[in-house]
């Protein structure tokens, strides 16, 4: 910390007109050092960012901390504040205030490292030049503006946004025009005790329950098959293997609709019961709570063990065969090679996919909300006892507009699925040795 | 110098793995070949069926399902579906693999920083942001639209580069070198040597960029608000019961295209997922 | 004319897990090296070698000093500015291109100086009448031409248009040569090229490479661990370690008057003995198994007397082909030795042979283990007793403690 302050303290010291010209205002010190063009760059954004702050950014900023204070009145004909487009306006305005701060210290740190190029008679590159290296040195600027833009807007806006919401009253009833305030109430609903938290507590038991479970099931369930696939007298391996593919590659929500038509009270299996002289079954109803939990569970597996038989498969293929020579020479049985060599290095060599299977089933959308979207059981806040968070998450915010709640909901998946993922993520030894890899 | 108790201990190793293949086979093949049946099914109500076979079988469904668009509009759907999915597969891949290039390419300040950073951002629910894209994109009017909603697909996608990273990490660093010493600027040896180089990674990335938003609900759900504007996803599952056979003629025929691509490219598919699992 | 030359040239990576492990790859990098030369950096892996060579091509950045090539300093030019050529371990050749492609690739990036012309290809003038300079692409008739000189040089021709995949290991090693000559370029960066290659294809390329050498007329830099590739291929060698220069000069200099122990050992097969002992001024040397032997006064002046003082804890070293087997031990020089292992190679003898002579056999050489290699007209027994003479004219002597030469 000294040190930096000392270093600022011998910059300031050394620094010639042209910095400080900068400093003053953005894009001069380049114009003294003779670089018209850029200098006229940075003048304009200068500019923008003052006429941008002059007209809007202040004020959004202002509308960031009060969220609005004039209730709108039809009778009265107010039209009143936003607080939802306050918020978002301001959460904009934020990062324009950083982006104009990350100018401004670029371009005194750029006036001051051409002053000293000029002074040691360099020659100075033009605009043009400048412009040409986005091709060359400056490629990957280039190349990562429009992907981290994407980003930007249709990820890490939408999370911040989300986050902000988690401390706000936003959604049941106090929705625009209602004025929207900061608080913590969303999550003191979900921990105190109450209806909200009662379902909070038992949807997220069964979450975690079903992550686990369908995690390790699905993994096995698709090692066993790749391994299966392998052996040395199965014939054909192509053919068999194409059954799996052909489930894979059905896209999702036609399956689970599939599954969801065939274990319903008119559909076929029930069907079937009937003409034997059964009974309906309510597979999928509102009473059917782990029968509807183990149908879930069945087909979560039929959807996602092809996937893993596929990774399994492209893993063993790397295995050097020598292992099994030697391991042969040396006379060990093959369940023994089995145990020492192959699931050691698949293990290890698919514990990011073990974690990101983990993450997609905690976070597991589809099944449910394809195959009982249309329950909401006793006991439960707006959700059924199939639903796991995320889908709950849905039905507060989208289906019923409880957003304050949804958003910290969702911060409280966040905080789940990282504390579990990065704790065994950054043990594995496939992160340890990521550099070793390239 | 076998003996025959060996012998009988493979016949029965060989017996019970055909076993378990001939069953495991007939899971995944079983409702893939009910949904086709159903399609053939000539009063398309479900309660007419046989058990899972319908009692009658004709055409009819598919020629409903592209004549009969008063209801249920299939062909717009279809080329909704199409174009949201065509262009989010072409706008993702480009800034994937310009993600997943750099990254593993170059070495930059912060190029640690935005790994972790992609890392913890994958973190949060997928949808957490999803009203606030809503917001988002009625703020930018694009509510209604196919092209605001490729764009949000496309959008996401460089958060998905690990697959991509993991082969360009394959590729030795030496030749890069030796084109940048023979005189390519960087953008030069990224079309020139990298790109003709990752066509397997190329296809895979369009394949798997174009099946999310073919087969994505949620999303056109939410942002499309008119029936007419609605992909194939959002409209078979309005379908109500009785019109059964409509929706598995439906599903089957925007499920066989992508089914044959899938078969098509499995090869690829299955190096490019070792690949990203191997080499992360 | 192409000179390149550094001056105190650092590498230290930078690395902030690891705090505190700073230690430069390379450190205080120095040398001219004149036109048209065959410099060779050796050294055991991690030396700094590779990293130096990759800093002269550009693809290293420059810690600390300057490199020039001519009397440009490059620091900060960019790798394909800098006029060099670089042919890298692993070939690097582009798999997707044809193999004059691969060779084309670099011509039909360069622009050369030329003046304007007219379509007919008479030139412009300006107002004045002169002709107007102008920077042009190569034509394609212009690229083949040069790929098929350079295809004929090295044999290749028959494979142009063949993919690098469907060559051998010697073939992908002539087209990653192919690639840089098309271009002339003025320095010649070559990393370890020949070290996937098998020994006699080795040995095959090693020639051509420096019939290539004579034929081109640049000056070419090599990098390589093995010091049979350097000692036959260099018109100077530079012998490194852990970052730092050892010694640097003419393949026999450093065979005859090697700077210290390191390079002693490392220059040479069979490897050069080494001896502890006490050197005093009188000449007597004694060896820590109470051997002795007296050195003459001539040979005396060519060493320091300064530093041998009163006497001085020394490192004889001495090469397997400077010993001469004798009858007896009559002479001054003559030690006596057990002899353990022989190789008899045809052309000539190797004998392994021990000081000790009660001592236990070992596996490994030992402090006391004594190598003789000349040709010889009856082998030894094993378990025999030899007398061995030491050739004080190419005696070697290092002071034990800084393990640099005591010479003047």
């Amino acid at each position: 910390m000294k040190n930096k302050i000392k270093k600022l303290a011998t910059f300031f010291r050394e620094s010639g007109k042209e910095t400080y010209a900068s400093m003053a205002f953005m894009g001069v010190g380049q114009i003294l050092n003779g670089q018209f063009g850029k200098g006229m760059l940075y003048m304009l954004t200068e500019i923008a960012f003052m006429l941008y702050f002059g007209f809007t950014g202040i004020t959004d900023i202002i509308g960031f901390f009060t969220l609005g204070t004039n209730k709108a009145d039809a009778w009265a004909g107010i039209v009143g504040d936003n607080s939802v487009i306050m918020l978002l306006r301001g959460i904009f305005a934020w990062i324009a205030l950083a982006g104009l701060i990350w100018m401004y210290i670029s371009n005194i740190k750029d006036a001051h490292f051409y002053a000293e190029e000029k002074h040691n008679n360099k020659m100075l590159p033009s605009l043009k030049n400048d412009i040409s290296s986005i091709l060359d040195k400056n490629f990957y600027k280039a190349a990562l503006f429009l992907p981290l833009l994407g980003v930007a807007v249709f990820n890490i806006l939408p999370i911040i946004f989300m986050i902000l919401i988690a401390f706000t009253n936003y959604g049941g009833k106090i929705v625009p025009p209602e004025l929207v305030d900061w608080t913590f109430d969303s999550f003191k609903k979900l921990v105190v005790l109450g209806e909200l938290s009662q379902s909070f507590v038992k949807i997220l038991g069964w979450n975690l329950l079903w992550a686990f479970a369908s995690t390790l099931f699905n993994y096995f369930a698709g090692l066993g098959l790749a391994l299966l696939y392998n052996k040395k007298c199965v014939k054909g391996k192509a053919i068999w293997r194409a059954f799996p593919i052909l489930a894979y590659a059905i896209p999702g929500f036609i399956t689970l609709l599939a599954f969801k038509y065939m274990f319903s009270n008119g559909g076929p299996i029930n069907n079937i019961i009937v003409d034997n002289g059964g009974q309906i079954i309510d597979f999928l109803g509102i009473n059917s709570k782990w029968m509807a939990r183990g149908i879930g569970f069945f087909i979560n597996a039929w959807l996602s063990v092809p996937s893993i038989m596929l990774l399994a498969t492209g893993v063993l293929s790397n295995i050097n065969n020598d292992l099994y020579e030697a391991a042969d020479i040396d006379g060990a049985s093959s369940f023994l090679q089995f145990r020492k060599i192959t699931l050691p290095f698949v293990i290890f060599s698919t514990t990011p996919v073990l974690i990101s299977q983990f993450i997609g089933n905690f976070n597991n959308f589809g099944v449910f909300f394809f195959l009982r979207s249309d329950v909401l059981s006793d006991g439960y806040f707006l959700a059924s006892d199939t639903d796991l968070l995320i889908n709950w998450l849905y039905r507060m915010s989208i289906d019923n507009n409880y957003y304050a709640i949804g958003a910290a909901i969702s911060l409280v998946i966040f905080a789940i699925t990282s504390i579990v993922s990065l704790s065994v993520y950054v043990r594995s030894a496939a992160y340890k040795k990521e550099d070793t890899f390239r | 110098m076998k003996k025959p108790g060996m012998h009988a201990k493979e016949i029965a190793d060989k017996f019970l793995t055909y076993s378990i293949l001939i069953i495991v086979s007939l899971i995944f093949v079983f409702p893939c070949f009910w949904l086709v049946i159903s399609c053939f099914s000539k009063s398309g109500d479900m309660y007419s069926f046989n058990g899972f076979f319908p009692s009658e079988y004709s055409l009819d469904s598919f020629k409903l399902l592209f004549t009969d668009t008063v209801m249920y509009n299939y062909i717009s759907w279809f080329t909704n579906t199409l174009f949201v999915a065509v262009v989010s597969s072409l706008l993702g891949t480009v800034l994937v693999i310009l993600t997943a290039y750099t990254i593993s390419t170059f070495e930059f300040r912060g190029r640690k920083a935005l790994m972790k950073g992609a890392l913890v951002l994958g973190m949060f629910p997928s949808f957490m942001g999803m009203t606030a894209v809503y917001l988002l994109m009625t703020q930018f009017g694009f509510i209604n639209s196919h092209l605001g909603l490729a764009l949000i697909y496309a959008g996401g996608a460089p958060m998905g580069y690990l697959v991509q990273k993991g082969f360009f990490d394959t590729i030795p660093k030496s030749i890069y070198e030796a084109a940048s010493i023979d005189g390519a600027s960087n953008f030069k040896i990224f079309r020139s040597i990298t790109l003709p180089l990752s066509k397997p990674m190329l296809v895979y990335t369009l394949l798997t960029q174009f099946a999310w938003p073919w087969s994505d609900y949620i999303l056109p759900k939410l942002l499309l608000k008119d029936k007419s504007l609605w992909t194939v996803a959002v409209g078979l599952m309005s379908l109500p019961e009785t019109e059964f056979a409509r929706f598995s003629a439906g599903s089957v025929f925007i499920a066989v295209p992508i089914v044959i691509l899938y078969f098509c490219l499995s090869k690829y598919l299955v190096n490019g997922m070792s690949a990203g699992a191997v080499k992360q | 004319m192409s000179t390149v030359t550094l001056k105190n040239v650092y590498k230290i990576y930078e690395n902030k897990e690891a705090k505190g492990d700073m230690k430069p790859a390379v450190s205080d990098f120095s040398m001219h090296i004149e036109d048209k030369e065959f410099i060779v950096f050796v050294g055991p892996s991690g030396c700094g070698k590779s990293t130096t060579l990759r800093m002269i091509a550009g693809l290293e950045k420059i810690t600390k000093g300057q490199i020039y090539i001519d009397d440009t300093l490059v620091n900060d030019v960019a790798p394909k500015d800098r006029d060099i050529a670089m042919v890298f371990q692993n070939y690097a050749l582009y798999p997707h291109m044809s193999v004059y492609e691969n060779m084309a690739f670099g011509l039909r990036l360069r622009k050369i100086p030329d003046i304007k012309r007219d379509k007919k290809g008479n030139p412009v003038l300006d107002k004045e009448g002169k002709e107007i300079p102008v920077m042009r692409k190569l034509t394609e008739a212009e690229i083949k031409e040069k790929v098929m000189e350079a295809a004929k040089i090295l044999a290749i021709e028959e494979y142009l248009q063949r993919k690098p995949k469907a060559l051998s290991g010697g073939q992908r090693q002539r087209v990653a040569l192919g690639r840089t000559i098309v271009r002339k370029p003025k320095v010649f960066l070559l990393d370890e090229p020949l070290s996937n290659l098998d020994a006699k294809l080795r040995a095959t390329m090693r020639s051509e490479i420096i019939k290539l050498h004579e034929k081109l007329e640049a000056t070419f830099i090599y990098v390589t661990h093995d010091q049979v590739e350097a000692m036959t291929m260099g018109t100077r060698i530079v012998v490194m370690k852990d970052g730092f220069v050892q010694q640097i000069g003419a393949p026999k200099e450093l065979y005859s008057r090697p700077v210290n122990t390191f390079v002693a050992g490392f220059i040479g097969t069979p490897q050069i003995n080494f001896f502890n002992g006490r050197l005093t001024p009188d000449g007597k040397l004694k060896f820590a198994n109470d051997q002795e032997i007296t050195l003459s006064k001539a040979t005396m002046d060519k060493f320091d007397a300064e530093k041998i003082g009163s006497g001085i804890d020394v490192i004889m070293g001495i090469r397997p082909g400077d010993l001469k087997l004798v009858d007896n031990g009559d002479k001054a020089t003559t030690v006596v030795a057990k002899v353990e292992v022989v190789e008899a190679l045809g052309n000539e003898t190797i004998v392994y042979s021990n000081l000790d002579l009660n001592g236990e056999q070992s596996l490994e050489r030992t402090a006391t283990s004594i190598t003789l290699s000349a040709k010889l007209k009856s082998d030894p027994e094993r378990h025999s007793k030899i007398f061995l003479d030491i050739d004080e004219d190419y005696i070697h002597l290092f002071d034990k403690e800084t393990e640099v030469s005591i010479r003047k």
